[in-house]
């Protein structure tokens, strides 16, 4: 019978295990929703395809950052 | 065994069966789009119908099994929400989380039940309740922060540089723009976390009905040279991962949903990113 200690740090090790899982979403998520963005400015600006390119980049960026967000967490819960 | 017109692979639920009836009539059609919107509402008549028959003649020490068993599924999912958010904000939040953990769990569940179909299986409602999730912790950030305190959290918290004379004001006219780019890659992330909420609950569930699919077919594809109209049932070890997996997808919806409204409280020590 797993005692209420236990049962708290199971419970801490499937909180890591389910935030991790989110990490290849959200390394998806970002250009993507930087791609919707980027391309609504160039329709609007009639731009080409710059701001895609730049927000592409930028959307990147933003899911490396939840990523380590996500890492510091899960270390910080494991 | 497809209930819709469209190629996915999903087994028959009763309203793609009285679609079919119905041929192209207006009913049909309509029937038709609001799908998912109709089972969606069966999952939610289904835990009012619950919620209602298990607080009638409630006591404070239970004695009715259906009582007993909400207060534990109520308790384990204010435990779930009071480990990430602390005590007193998890008791705020709770009605938030707990219902739509409750939901989704359900949502995914559907599935399973013959003539029934998983509403989450659609990206629309998937999109939705991220939508959901998205607008009350935007709302849970300015209500908390306030609309200077939340503008301050999304440009990464900038602070006069200490530092006196000419290099102050370099440093102003350096940071001035990296903090307008912190700014647009916030609204960025912003924006990933419902796309990553609804496409995650998305893929797995529509992985899940593909799956039970493809074993129903296996199933019935054994005794088809016999002319047998019924199958081998293949799809029971899959159930087991289905319910496994709906339950699993339910919780991290509703944990990731929690973490993020964490990160719009204001925080003792800054842990803000």
């Amino acid at each position: 019978m797993d005692s209420p200690k236990d049962k708290d740090n199971n419970l801490k090790s499937l909180k890591v295990v389910l935030e991790a899982t989110s990490i290849p979403f959200v390394l998806l998520g970002g250009p993507m929703v930087g791609f919707f963005i980027g391309s609504f400015l160039d329709e609007k600006f009639g731009s080409g395809k710059i701001f895609l390119f730049i927000f592409v980049v930028l959307g990147f960026i933003a899911a490396i950052k939840e990523t380590i967000f996500i890492i510091k967490r899960v270390q910080k819960g494991a | 065994m497809s209930g819709s017109e469209s190629s996915s692979q999903e087994l028959a639920n009763f309203i793609g069966i009285t679609v079919k009836g119905l041929g192209h009539s207006g009913l049909g059609a309509f029937l038709h789009r609001w799908e998912n919107v109709i089972f969606s509402f069966v999952a939610a008549v289904f835990l009012s119908v619950i919620a209602y028959f298990a607080q009638r003649g409630r006591g404070l020490i239970p004695e009715r099994r259906l009582q007993n068993a909400v207060e534990v599924l109520v308790e384990s999912v204010s435990n779930f929400v009071s480990g990430v958010l602390g005590e007193k904000e998890g008791r705020h939040y709770l009605p938030y989380i707990g219902t739509l953990f409750l939901y989704i769990l359900t949502m995914n569940f559907m599935g399973m039940v013959p003539g029934m179909k998983s509403p989450t299986s659609s990206l629309n409602t998937t999109a939705a309740l991220a939508f959901c999730t998205f607008v009350y912790v935007q709302y849970t950030g300015l209500r908390r922060l306030g609309i200077a305190g939340y503008f301050d959290h999304m440009a990464g918290n900038p602070r006069m540089p200490e530092e006196k004379g000419v290099f102050k004001i370099f440093l102003i006219l350096l940071f001035i723009p990296i903090h307008i780019l912190l700014f647009i890659i916030h609204i960025i992330g912003e924006f990933v976390k419902p796309v990553s909420l609804s496409l995650r609950l998305f893929g797995n569930i529509t992985g899940e009905d593909a799956l039970l699919y493809v074993f129903v077919m296996l199933g019935l594809s054994m005794f088809s040279t016999w002319k047998i109209p019924v199958g081998f049932p293949l799809q029971i070890p899959i159930m087991f991962l289905s319910l496994i997996g709906g339950a699993v997808q339910a919780m991290v919806f509703s944990l990731l949903s929690t973490v993020y409204i964490s990160m719009m409280l204001p925080h003792e020590s800054a842990e803000h990113h």
